[in-house]
């Protein structure tokens, strides 16, 4: 694989960064100090970091609820990101979006999005400000496997298409939505197939392997960028809690103890870390520095959103309109 | 305290800011508006001009009696012929005017007159007073002798002092008021909750308009001299003749005296002035042959009444006010006197 | 220098202005580039600017009012045309939790410069998915701005106003107005969204009116002269920002309100104004507040029937009657 090392290392890093963080908000959370919903996206790192380490800070995405993984490969800051989630008025957003609205429009994050299918047509019409002022730039949409069924799904694939625009979709199939399987919600296995429906070239990859995906984002980006149209990605992976934190025995209602075992031993960055030792890009002394760092930047974020104020009640009515 | 007109009377904002404002009383004014609705004209015109003269104004030489009693009755006094001294109206011709068989109308004949709204807000109040307020009656033979007797020996030289004309009543009034200063609980409100006993003692003496009674109250008659309390009475009266009293002089009364003593009414019962606890009606002043000290005298007699509402007033309470307002009668020197 | 044109002219104007202007403003819709708009309002836009400004859409209206959103938010000034506002609920979703939201939701760090047109109103028998009128809906929905121009002037210089705004703009057009006429300037000039006019002042009764309202209201206003009341007409312009003022003050001046909007009477705009009224200025009511406004039904097709859902003169002269009994 002729990815250059330092990609490879980045990769590693983003995993090790969305995973370290996603396990300090599932620990927050348990114990009540982060308000509201979390939506953990632990067990899917390898897509947004795939994803991601294609794109430029001029490059857009949209993303879902499940979105914390998308913004930190991405490039948003921990500091606001974590603020944003405790409701501080020094988030990414002055505490008025939470979980689901981080938002960093400098670095082309369009937003968390609480809709199912939401983020599609905002991915379309960002890819519309490409093709006619930013020639190059592409937009990726993150959704999810329910979300295919969407009307906006439909409308936005064949809006990408018959315009040619410059837009990535990305379909995290990780099997269900909420507790509804995916054999219970489509009768297609493949979601890649739809996209010949609409007239643009459809991919699945294993979503747990961090350098497939990459490749094939990298692929389908590439085309974006030389202006021959809108790509289907389909990375297949597996949510390792609930839908919510709070989903009783990690979405044990609805799914086996042995499959949930068996997807967390295909972890991505378990299997990224064999592959990293294997061809010596990098030593377990590396790898172990690389959470060590990652938790204190962590931690630092953490103190950070706690001794944030909460925003001033006025604050609820900045901002209603331009 | 505030007597509640507020939801009773149908009247447009700006017309109830305005009376508001003017501190009239909403209730005295008639609407001109959809379904009676007092508009903010009405509430402007009101002060400008004196009420209308009453419906059944009837030709110049009717007796005032006749006038009310033809009123009452709906008789159209164009209609009644005159028996009295010059073909003048009275009471018996319109009497007969009204059992007399009307020429048109239905099985039981008549005339319908459609309620005023001061009329409507009367019959409100009482209805709400005499359904709300379990009312207990007691009577007392007053001898008026030293009190009239008083009333002659200081009249005159009242008049020259002050200038002002003072009646029984005024006296009456005084000695009302110094007996609800020592019962504060019959100079009280009830509202379900709480018993409020009022600081003030102003006395209301019911004035009967055509339209119906009003009552003004006499400020601080418990403080006030005697010739003041004429003053104020004199002054209330005439306005309220005239409606042009203020909401103030309506609502600031703590209790009511009712007074038939012009009629040849022995006593009657009374039905309490909302928000008031208490009312004393007063029959005529009639020569009556009592036994004194075992001997046969003729006194001029007239019986009190006292109606009270029993929620907070008890009739030993009651009996006790009463007892208390016959002695001040029959001797006035303890009027003058603080004695408990 | 000012000319007669239609309604739909000067809309064509304000757009071709703008598009000149700035290129970053494009047009998104059904059948808005060849054909020109069903009601015309884009005709020869395409010619002029390119298929790639002025875009015919599929049938998809979540995906391209939501894609105006995302354009918007990454630097561009989309202009979509609805074109019947009964079809903006198959797009509802992105209006309101998505178009809405965004500059509050992401801190004020984003924004949504886009302009969506639609058109409300019976009178084309047009039937009940193509003739309503629930603009009033969004006014229950912070984050929009809502612009009702009544005339051919204001229409050109509102859409200039609403495209150079960079918040959401909802505007409102009436389907047969557009052909009406009138005097529009050649050059370009703004019109202030949120702000009323009073396009008749009068002493004796306040009428607070919405596009075709506004018209008949100043029918009603002249042949009531005559008889000696005194109307004041009230073109409100705009559900959002709402010119309370202007309606606070004619009301205290007058003691009285008459709303006229062609939307149902449940939740029509004028009920938003009575409840206003009450809150804040109801010492000065004389009479009680009338809402002339279409019936709780939805529009029907027969034609006597179509006819009788749109709030008429006579309407209008029967709540000033009615007003009047209290005067």
């Amino acid at each position: 694989m002729d990815i250059p090392p330092k990609t490879v290392r980045e990769l590693y890093r983003t995993m090790v960064v969305i995973r370290a963080f996603e396990e300090k908000v599932q620990d927050l959370y348990a114990r009540g100090h982060i308000p509201g919903l979390a939506h953990l996206y632990i067990g899917e790192e390898a897509i947004a970091a795939g994803v991601c380490a294609n794109l430029g800070d001029k490059d857009y995405i949209t993303s879902t609820h499940r979105g914390h993984g998308h913004v930190i490969a991405k490039g948003a800051l921990l500091k606001p990101m974590m603020a944003e989630l405790y409701g501080k008025e020094t988030g990414y957003c002055k505490g008025k979006g939470g979980s689901m609205h981080i938002a960093d429009v400098n670095l082309g994050i369009l937003g968390a999005n609480g809709i199912a299918g939401g983020g599609l047509p905002i991915a379309v019409g960002a890819g519309l400000s490409c093709k006619m002022k930013h020639p190059g730039q592409v937009a990726v949409c993150f959704f999810g496997d329910a979300s295919s069924n969407n009307g906006t799904f439909h409308e936005s694939l064949n809006f990408a298409a018959v315009h040619k625009l410059p837009v990535i979709f990305v379909c995290e199939n990780n099997g269900f939505g909420i507790s509804v399987s995916q054999a219970q919600h489509q009768a297609i296995i493949d979601i890649s197939i739809r996209a010949a429906g609409y007239g643009m070239p459809g991919v699945t990859v294993d979503g747990n392997d961090v350098m497939s995906v990459y490749m094939a984002a990298g692929e389908a980006i590439d085309r974006a960028r030389k202006g021959e149209g809108p790509t289907l990605l389909e990375c297949k992976t597996y949510r390792w809690r609930g839908h919510h934190e709070g989903d009783p025995n990690q979405g044990g209602r609805y799914r086996s103890k042995e499959d949930i075992q068996a997807w967390v031993e295909n972890c991505p960055i378990k299997r990224f870390e064999q592959y990293l030792t294997k061809n010596k890009v990098m030593t377990k002394k590396q790898m172990q520095a690389v959470w060590e760092e990652v938790e204190s930047e962590i931690n630092e974020s953490i103190e950070f959103a706690e001794q944030s104020p909460f925003p001033p009640l006025s604050e609820m009515y900045q901002d209603v309109l331009a | 305290m505030q007597v509640n007109t507020k939801s009773q009377v149908r009247a447009m904002p700006a017309a109830r800011s305005l009376a508001r404002e003017k501190g009239l009383d909403l209730a005295a004014i008639s609407g001109s508006g959809p379904e009676g609705c007092i508009l903010k004209k009405d509430v402007e015109a009101y002060r400008a001009a004196p009420a209308a003269a009453p419906a059944a104004s009837g030709p110049a030489k009717v007796t005032s009696l006749a006038r009310k009693l033809a009123q009452q009755k709906g008789v159209d006094l164009n209609a009644v012929q005159g028996s009295g001294p010059r073909g003048r109206v009275t009471k018996a011709d319109v009497l007969r005017a009204a059992a007399a068989p009307t020429p048109a109308g239905g099985a039981l004949g008549g005339r319908k007159v459609p309620a005023t709204s001061m009329r409507k807000t009367i019959a409100r109040r009482l209805s709400a007073s005499a359904f709300t307020a379990p009312h207990i009656y007691f009577f007392s033979d007053v001898k008026m002798d030293s009190l009239l007797a008083l009333y002659k020996d200081i009249k005159q030289e009242i008049l020259e002092r002050h200038g002002v004309k003072i009646s029984v009543n005024d006296l009456l009034i005084k000695a009302v008021a110094l007996t609800l200063e020592e019962f504060p609980n019959v100079n009280a409100s009830f509202d379900g909750e709480n018993i409020e006993m009022w600081e003030d003692v102003n006395v209301g003496l019911a004035v009967a308009l055509d339209e119906g009674l009003i009552v003004p109250a006499i400020a601080s008659a418990n403080i006030a001299s005697l010739w003041e309390i004429a003053s104020q009475r004199a002054d209330l009266v005439d306005r309220a003749r005239d409606r042009k009293l203020s909401a103030d002089e309506i609502q600031r009364g703590t209790f009511t005296i009712s007074s038939l003593a012009q009629y040849e009414i022995t006593h009657f019962t009374a039905i309490i002035n909302p928000p008031q606890s208490a009312i004393l009606s007063v029959g005529k002043t009639q020569e009556k042959v009592v036994a004194e000290n075992g001997q046969v005298v003729v006194r001029q007699v007239a019986t009190l009444g006292l109606s009270v509402d029993h929620r907070i007033i008890d009739g030993a309470v009651a009996a006790q006010f009463l007892t208390s307002l016959k002695k001040k009668l029959e001797r006035p020197a303890l009027m003058f006197m603080e004695l408990g | 220098m000012s000319r007669i044109i239609t309604y739909a002219q000067a809309l064509n104007e304000a757009l071709a202005y703008c598009m000149e202007q700035d290129d970053s403003v494009f047009v998104m819709g059904e059948d808005v580039g060849r054909y020109g708009g069903i009601f015309q309002v884009t005709a020869g836009l395409q010619d002029r600017f390119g298929v790639d400004r002025v875009m015919d859409t599929p049938i998809s209206e979540a995906a391209f009012v939501g894609g105006a959103v995302g354009a918007a938010m990454t630097g561009m000034r989309p202009v979509v045309e609805i074109m019947f506002i009964d079809f903006i609920t198959v797009a509802m979703d992105m209006v309101v939790n998505q178009m809405a939201k965004m500059h509050f939701m992401f801190g004020g760090r984003a924004k949504v410069p886009m302009v969506i047109r639609v058109n409300i109103g019976a009178g084309r028998g047009t039937a009940a998915q193509h003739s309503q009128s629930f603009h009033a809906i969004f006014q229950h929905i912070p984050g929009i701005k809502i612009a009702m121009p009544a005339t051919p002037h204001d229409a050109k210089g509102m859409l200039i106003e609403a495209i150079q705004d960079d918040n959401p703009v909802l505007f409102v057009e009436h389907k047969k107005m557009y052909i009406d006429k009138g005097e529009v300037p050649e050059e370009a000039y703004t019109v202030p969204l949120g702000k009323a006019k009073v396009v008749r002042p009068g002493k004796d009764i306040t009428v607070v009116a919405t596009l075709n309202m506004v018209a008949k209201a100043l029918t009603v206003a002249e042949e009531l002269a005559a008889q000696g009341v005194d109307m004041e007409v009230i073109d409100l312009r705009s559900l959002c920002p709402l010119d309370r003022e202007a309606v606070l003050t004619s009301v205290r001046k007058t003691g009285t309100l008459i709303t006229a909007d062609e939307g149902c009477h449940t939740g029509n705009m004028g009920a938003e104004l009575a409840a206003l009224v009450a809150e804040q200025a109801l010492d000065s009511l004389q009479a009680p507040i009338v809402r002339v406004a279409g019936p709780d039904t939805p529009v029907a097709f027969s034609p006597p029937l179509e006819q009788a859902f749109i709030p008429s003169e006579q309407d209008l002269k029967d709540a000033v009657a009615r007003v009047l009994e209290y005067l």
